[in-house]
Formats: C-alpha cells, sequence, structure tokens
C-alpha cells in the first residue's frame, strides 16, 4: 500500500496566454501509514499536486500509481480508488448539502455502494470518531451547527468511505486555536489506527507538531524532502522556499545564539518544554 | 483554472473605438443589429461589410479574435443555413436526389442568414471586446435614466448587473471545487446514466446555492458599510461626454442607414 | 485623549424565533481612545462581530448607548455620518468588492458620498499607495491573491478618509504571508495615518504591539488590559478558550513547573532570558 508519483507534469491552461506550468517532474513516494506532510508557498504546486494523486485533474503527463494501480486507465475502477483514498478540501464545510448529517455523511458509502445497514453503521462510526455525538446530530440540518461541527461534519462524510489514505488541504484553515488542537488529535488517532495521511498546510508549527516526513515545494518542484527535523533544521534552505520556520525552531535558533544547548531534534512543543523544564529546573536546584 | 477566465471578453485599449461613448457604441450596436435585416441587396451587404471592417480596423482588436467569436457560433449558422435551404420549398429547382430537394431561392436565403450571423457576431463582440463590464452598466443606466422618472430602479438593475459581472468568475472557481469535492465523495459526473448525472448535480447546486446567499447577505453589509443607500445622490467615476469620435460614428452610421433602407 | 468609541451599559440582541432573542452583548462598557490600536479576542459567539457591526450603525442598540466620533449610533440620521467616520473591513475578502475593476472598486464608497470626480480620483491613488498597491489600479479583483483582494478592501474604505476602522476577523481566511502584510497595514494606518484600529481576531498573535486588549466571552466583557496583562493570565486564559502566543504559552507553562522567567512576549527577549 502507498502512492508513487513518477515524473509528473501538469500545465494549467495549456495553449493560451495564462499557461501556467504548476507541477514540474515531480517523482515521490508516500508509503503506507506515514504522516507526511506537503509544504510551500501559494502556487507552489500543491494542491495540483494533491489533486493529481487524487484523481480530480486529468491531463497531467507522467504516472501515478496507487497501490499499484493507474486509476488514469480507463478500465480502473474509479469506485476503488474513491474507497482508497479521502480527500478533505480546504473548507469542507462549503460541501454539505443534505437535509440531517447522517444523510450527508452517508452520501460517499451510497454512492460507493455499500449496503443500507454497512452505510449506518460507517455512518454512526465516521461521525463519533471527529467527535460529534451521533444521536445529537444525527437528525439535525447540517447548516445549523456551530461552524467548528460543520468542519467535523464534513470530515466525517470523508471518514465514512474509511479510506485508507487521507488528504487533507489546510485542514484547520478558519478554526480558532483551541478547535485545531482537537482537530489535529483526531487526525492523529486515524494516523495511530493505520491510515496514510498527507496534510497541506501553512502553519509551520502545525506541519512540525504532527509530521513524520515532509515534502517542501517550490515552483512546482520538489525543493527539499526529509523528516521534519532535517528540514527544519535547514532554515537558510527553507527561507529560499519563502517559508516561516515553526515557534518552537525559531526560539531554539535565539537561545543557541545566546549559548544555551538545545538538541537539534527538538521540533516540538511539548518536548521543547520538558528539555527546558528540566534544565532550568536542574539549574535552579544547583543553585 | 477556469477562474483565469477574463469578464465578458473586455480588451483594454486606446483605440478609436475604446475612447468612444459606451452610450454611443451601445446605441450604434443596437441599430446596426436591426438594421441587418433589412438589407435586401448586395450593395448593401457590401456597404454594411465595408462599414464593420472599417470598425475593425479603428478598435484594435485583432482579425484572430474576432475570426474566433465567429467561429464558435458556427453550430448555429449551419443550423441557420441548412433549415432555410433544406425545409423551405422554392421555385428554380436546381438539384434533387431521392426527397432532397434544392432550391436556387433558398441557397441565396441560407447564404444571407449566415452572413447576417457573422455580422452579428462581430457587432457583438467588437462592442464587448472594446467596452468594460462598468461603461456597458452605466451606458444602459444612463440610456434608460428617463424611465427613472416614473419610478422604474434604473440604478438598481445596472448595479445588479455590474455585481453579477463581477461575481461570475467567483461562482465558476466555487463551482469547480464544489465539484472536485464532491467528485472525491464518490459523485460521477462523467460517467453514468441522463438521470444519475442530473441527480448528482443537486450536492454542487445546493451548496452553490447556500454559499451564494452568504455571499449576497456579506455584500450587501458591506455595501451598506460603504454608505451605499439608494437614496443619497451618488456621483460617478467615470464621465461620460460625446467626443468628435462619436459624432464620426454617429455620422458614418447615418450615412449606411439612409443607404440601406432607400435599398441600394 | 478624547474617546473615538463608548459604550454605555450596551446590549444587543436578535430574534433566534418568533417569541425568543438571544443576547449577543449585554451591558458593555467600553471606551476605546482616538488614534489607539485596539484588539478584540474571543471565540466564535462571543459577540466580538456583533459589538463591530453597532460601531458601523449596521446593528443598533437594543438599550445603552454607543457613541462613535461623537455620534449617538441610534440616531438614524447620522446612519451615513458614521460609516464615513468609522470604516469597516470584513472576513471574507471575496465577498466585500463590488467591481470587475479595482479602481472602480475603491470608487464606490467615494461615489456613495457623492464626491466630485476629481476628489474621487485623487483618493483612489492615495488609497492604494497607502495599501501598496498602485500598480493594480486597472487589475480585475477576482485575479488577485488573498491578501491582495483584502487590501483593496482596505483602500476602499480608505478613500472614504475614516478616522476608525474596524477590522472584522478580516485575517481568518489569509494564508501566512497575506496575515502578516494585513497586521503590518493596520499598524502603518496607525502609526502613520493616525487612524484609529478596532481589530477583531481569535489569534493571540495578532493582539501583540496593541495599545489595549478586550476579552469577549458570551456578550460580556471578561478582561481589559494590555497584551502582557491578559497572555500572562492563566486563568483568563483557561476560562476564555484563548490559546496565547508560543513565548506566553512556554513562559505559562514553565511557571507551571516552578521555573519564574521575566514575562516577556518578545521571542528574542525570551530566548535571552533562559540562558540567564
Amino acid at each position: 500500500m502507498s502512492i508513487i508519483v513518477e515524473n509528473l507534469s501538469y500545465t494549467y491552461m495549456e495553449g493560451t496566454p495564462f499557461e501556467h506550468l504548476a507541477v514540474d517532474d515531480i517523482s515521490l513516494e508516500i508509503k503506507d501509514g506515514e504522516f507526511v506532510g506537503i509544504i510551500g508557498h501559494t502556487g507552489s504546486g500543491k494542491s495540483t499536486l494533491i489533486q493529481i494523486i487524487s484523481g480530480l485533474l486529468k491531463g497531467y503527463k507522467g504516472n501515478v500509481l496507487i497501490n499499484g494501480v493507474d486509476y488514469s486507465d480507463k478500465k480502473a475502477d474509479k469506485k476503488a480508488l474513491r474507497r482508497t483514498l479521502g480527500v478533505v478540501f480546504q473548507y469542507p464545510e462549503y460541501q454539505l448539502f443534505e437535509e440531517t448529517v447522517e444523510k450527508d455523511v452517508a452520501y460517499g458509502p451510497k454512492k460507493l455502494g455499500f449496503s443500507e445497514e454497512e452505510t449506518a453503521l460507517r455512518v454512526r462510526n465516521a461521525i463519533e470518531l471527529v467527535g460529534l455525538d451521533y444521536e445529537e446530530v444525527k437528525d439535525k440540518s447540517p447548516f445549523a451547527l456551530s461552524g467548528g461541527q460543520k468542519r467535523k461534519a464534513a470530515i466525517a462524510g470523508v471518514l465514512s468511505m474509511d479510506p485508507d489514505i487521507l488528504i487533507l488541504d489546510e485542514p484547520i484553515a478558519g478554526l480558532d486555536p483551541a478547535g485545531r488542537e482537537s482537530f489535529m488529535e483526531i487526525i492523529k488517532d486515524l494516523n495511530t489506527t493505520g491510515k496514510t495521511i498527507i496534510m497541506i498546510s501553512h502553519n509551520m508549527d502545525n506541519i512540525a507538531e504532527y509530521t513524520e516526513k515532509i515534502f517542501v515545494l517550490k515552483n512546482g518542484r520538489i525543493f527539499m524532502e526529509g523528516s521534519p527535523v532535517q528540514i527544519f533544521n535547514d532554515y537558510e534552505k527553507l527561507l529560499e522556499a519563502d517559508l516561516d520556520l515553526p515557534d518552537v525552531v525559531r526560539f531554539c535558533r535565539f537561545a543557541r545564539e545566546n549559548g544555551v544547548e538545545i538538541p537539534k531534534d527538538i521540533i516540538r512543543y511539548k518536548d521543547l518544554l520538558s528539555y527546558l523544564g528540566e534544565k532550568l529546573g536542574r539549574m535552579k536546584h544547583d543553585i | 483554472m477556469i477562474s483565469n477566465l477574463s469578464i465578458g471578453q473586455y480588451i483594454p485599449g486606446d483605440s478609436f473605438l475604446h475612447k468612444m461613448d459606451a452610450r454611443v457604441k451601445l446605441v450604434i450596436s443596437m441599430i446596426l443589429i436591426i438594421l441587418i435585416f433589412f438589407v435586401k441587396s448586395l450593395g448593401g451587404y457590401i456597404a454594411f461589410a465595408a462599414f464593420l471592417i472599417i470598425a475593425i480596423a479603428f478598435s484594435s482588436i485583432p482579425i484572430k479574435l474576432i475570426l474566433k467569436s465567429i467561429k464558435s457560433m458556427w453550430f448555429v449558422m449551419a443550423l441557420a443555413f441548412i433549415l432555410n435551404v433544406f425545409f423551405q420549398t422554392g421555385q428554380t429547382l436546381i438539384w434533387e436526389w431521392s426527397f432532397v430537394k434544392l432550391y436556387k431561392e433558398n441557397l441565396i436565403r441560407g447564404a444571407e442568414m449566415v452572413v447576417r450571423l457573422i455580422m452579428l457576431v462581430e457587432i457583438t463582440s467588437l462592442l464587448s471586446f472594446t467596452t468594460s463590464a462598468k461603461e456597458l452598466t452605466d451606458a444602459i443606466e444612463l440610456l434608460f435614466q428617463p424611465l427613472a422618472k416614473i419610478g422604474f430602479p434604473v440604478h438598481e438593475m445596472a448595479l445588479m448587473m455590474s455585481i453579477a459581472l463581477r461575481f461570475i468568475p467567483t461562482l465558476i472557481n466555487e463551482t469547480d471545487k464544489i465539484m472536485k469535492a464532491q467528485t472525491a465523495r464518490g459523485a460521477a459526473f462523467d460517467s453514468g446514466s441522463l438521470i444519475s448525472r442530473i441527480k448528482d448535480m443537486i450536492p454542487i447546486l445546493i451548496p452553490l446555492f447556500i454559499n451564494s446567499f452568504k455571499r449576497a447577505d456579506d455584500l450587501a453589509l458591506a455595501m451598506e458599510a460603504r454608505c451605499y443607500s439608494d437614496s443619497a445622490k451618488r456621483t460617478r467615476l467615470i464621465e461620460y461626454h460625446l467626443s468628435w469620435r462619436d459624432y464620426v460614428a454617429m455620422g458614418i452610421t447615418a450615412i449606411l442607414l439612409v443607404l440601406i433602407i432607400v435599398g441600394i | 485623549m478624547s474617546n473615538i468609541v463608548e459604550a454605555k451599559n450596551l446590549s444587543f440582541s436578535y430574534p433566534l424565533d418568533e417569541n425568543e432573542r438571544i443576547f449577543a452583548l449585554k451591558e458593555l462598557n467600553i471606551e476605546i481612545e482616538k488614534g489607539s490600536f485596539t484588539v478584540i479576542l474571543g471565540k466564535n459567539g462571543s459577540g466580538k462581530s456583533s459589538f463591530a457591526k453597532l460601531i458601523n450603525a449596521l446593528n443598533r442598540p437594543d438599550e445603552g448607548t454607543l457613541t462613535v466620533a461623537g455620534m449617538d449610533t441610534s440616531n438614524e440620521s447620522d446612519t451615513i455620518e458614521i460609516r464615513k467616520n468609522a470604516g469597516m473591513v470584513f472576513q471574507n475578502p471575496d465577498n466585500q468588492l463590488v467591481a470587475t475593476i479595482v479602481e472602480e472598486d475603491i470608487a464606490f464608497g467615494p461615489e456613495n458620498l457623492g464626491l466630485p470626480r476629481e476628489e474621487i480620483r485623487e483618493r483612489i491613488g492615495y488609497a492604494l499607495k497607502v495599501v501598496n498597491m498602485s500598480q493594480y489600479l486597472k487589475h480585475a479583483p477576482h485575479m488577485l491573491s488573498g491578501g491582495q483582494k483584502q487590501r483593496i478592501a482596505i483602500a476602499g474604505v480608505l478613500a472614504m478618509k475614516p478616522q476608525l476602522i474596524i477590522f472584522d476577523e478580516s485575517t481568518a481566511m489569509l494564508d501566512p504571508k497575506g496575515r502578516k502584510d494585513i497586521m503590518n497595514i493596520m499598524h502603518e494606518l496607525n502609526r502613520n495615518e493616525g487612524i484609529t484600529i478596532i481589530h477583531i481576531t481569535h489569534y493571540m498573535e495578532e493582539a501583540v504591539g496593541a495599545d489595549k486588549v478586550i476579552v469577549f466571552r458570551k456578550g460580556r466583557i471578561l478582561k481589559e488590559g494590555t497584551p502582557e496583562e491578559i497572555f500572562f493570565d492563566k486563568e483568563l486564559l483557561r476560562e476564555s478558550g484563548l490559546v496565547p502566543t508560543f513565548e506566553a504559552r512556554l513562559i505559562n507553562d514553565l511557571e507551571d513547573r516552578g521555573i519564574d522567567l521575566d514575562k516577556t512576549l518578545d521571542m528574542e527577549r525570551l530566548a535571552g532570558e533562559i540562558c540567564r
């Protein structure tokens, strides 16, 4: 189970004055169960890349294999692709349309041809998975929910298809900070149960906190690739891609300039807190 | 990206036609469109065509673009031709094969129809190439101003038109996004029976409607916050006044009008 | 210094259905100084957006009074004058631009005010220069990025020459670069043009550098103070559900572990602090 992308290129509006090469010869591999982050400046080609991987954009050059299958092949089973790979777009609440949350979440499984019982079970699971109370929301109109709840309901509509791979485009955009954290914990749990997660985010703290592998895109190409520790310790290159550092990393840099030793592998808030807590606690004790 | 499409077809420029008053352009276009159907002789067509060629020459619009807009209407033209040629009876039979009969009069009528359509497309595309959406809506508002005296909401109509134009690209973009999201949830717009395809439109149309209402609400608030009110006396950024160009254009149009009506 | 906004016992509610009304704001007392930079923090539903709309006379108080630039917002005849003086920038950049060309959009406000043509031209030039978008005069707004669209929206408000601008979550839908741009412009407007800024947001990091921070919760004021007074009030943070900036969070969390550091919102200073 994996995603393999080979020599992928995509041009928008080919043959017009607006022609624009959005993806330029990208090759990458994402292994089963990985939590991958894709980062890059606006217009770097991230969204185009995931749309192609998800089979939503045609007319590209190169190959995309999902678990060894090329779904651009006319004979390929499109429903199998939808069962394997789920996509949560930016502001997913804008895709809600049914009368009730239950019906909306059931849309995907029904389309994929699951039985009534199987669909009902999946709907219940998905709604609970995103942290909503099934009994409370199932008969409510999705439009009557609060902003954060709408987002969760929309994501349940993707999770109900129980995909092995979940692609998220800016999933926390527009959520308030408290909402972000609870939301990301849900995604992290999904990853723990074995799902492959691919997340696009502008929020570097978020990327550093949760992913285990990062692709940095610039002008439609892969500019950097590696673990978060490798990527975020290579500041100069990251700045070249017009990206910021996570707060934790920025802080560690300042601290090192001041002669404080902080291990390079600290890029997450909790690690920094426990490291500093111990170090400063000991110093206090010594005095 | 569909969102990159330009609104209407306006191509900014500095030509004679660009500098003309939008009201004059609009009125002349209307007159020409009506006039096309009064052309009866070959001389009339030649005069008309000459007029249009001069207009193109003074528009700085590449001829390629004009041809392209004519080409986009080929189906309508072919249909008009076929309807005129094969589905009417005439007098002078020139060719016959089984039930297909070809009459000379019909052939001419069909050709005439095609020529008229070409001219029609040319007039409207010249207008939209050289006149911005704002100019057009302003022109309509100013031309219909007399109706405001009898209580017709002229200004509101014009504002609605310009806002509609402003939001077309936004809505196209949004449709594209929602379509992709629903495709990812298993909707299939490019396969299946007609009925299932129509059914699959619902998950697109409903979010689109709901979002549009939200947009309309937001926009109304934003406009109010910027001091919009129906009673206020507004001024206008772009000033409209007739220049020598407009008089020249009106003069030439008048000559064409007379020529066609006397029936050269 | 005089106050540009003054709320006294201000209450506002909106109808839930025919019988019930929901209180959005309850007995609020607020004073905002002319020329100051105020940030209003609160979660969704805290009443912060209702307050913004009241200042712009898009809503009217149920009880109490709200005075903006010396005018009572309950007084309908002053509405246009109030809106002219207190401009407002909204959340969604797409939903507040009315025209198909940038300059025409910016002209919308001045046109509504009935200003002469030369004056409108002049103001368009000024407004675009302030938001650093002069080269986009003839562009179509839908071809611009979110942050650029928001700058055009700001220019549209600036063209009315307001004394006060309210930003109602105007950064929420932008990417980090767009957000930074808009925050910088807000501070520039405050510093260079002398415009009073009221910025409504749920991102605490955007409150750094403000003169005053007001925290809303369920239609009431939870606390009012300098950014430092708010960011290091752990009790308040818990109660309001706000997440402070990295610096404040680290200082607060280390304090819980018995380590006291100087309370600063500046990362460089904080980094220097820990090596002592």
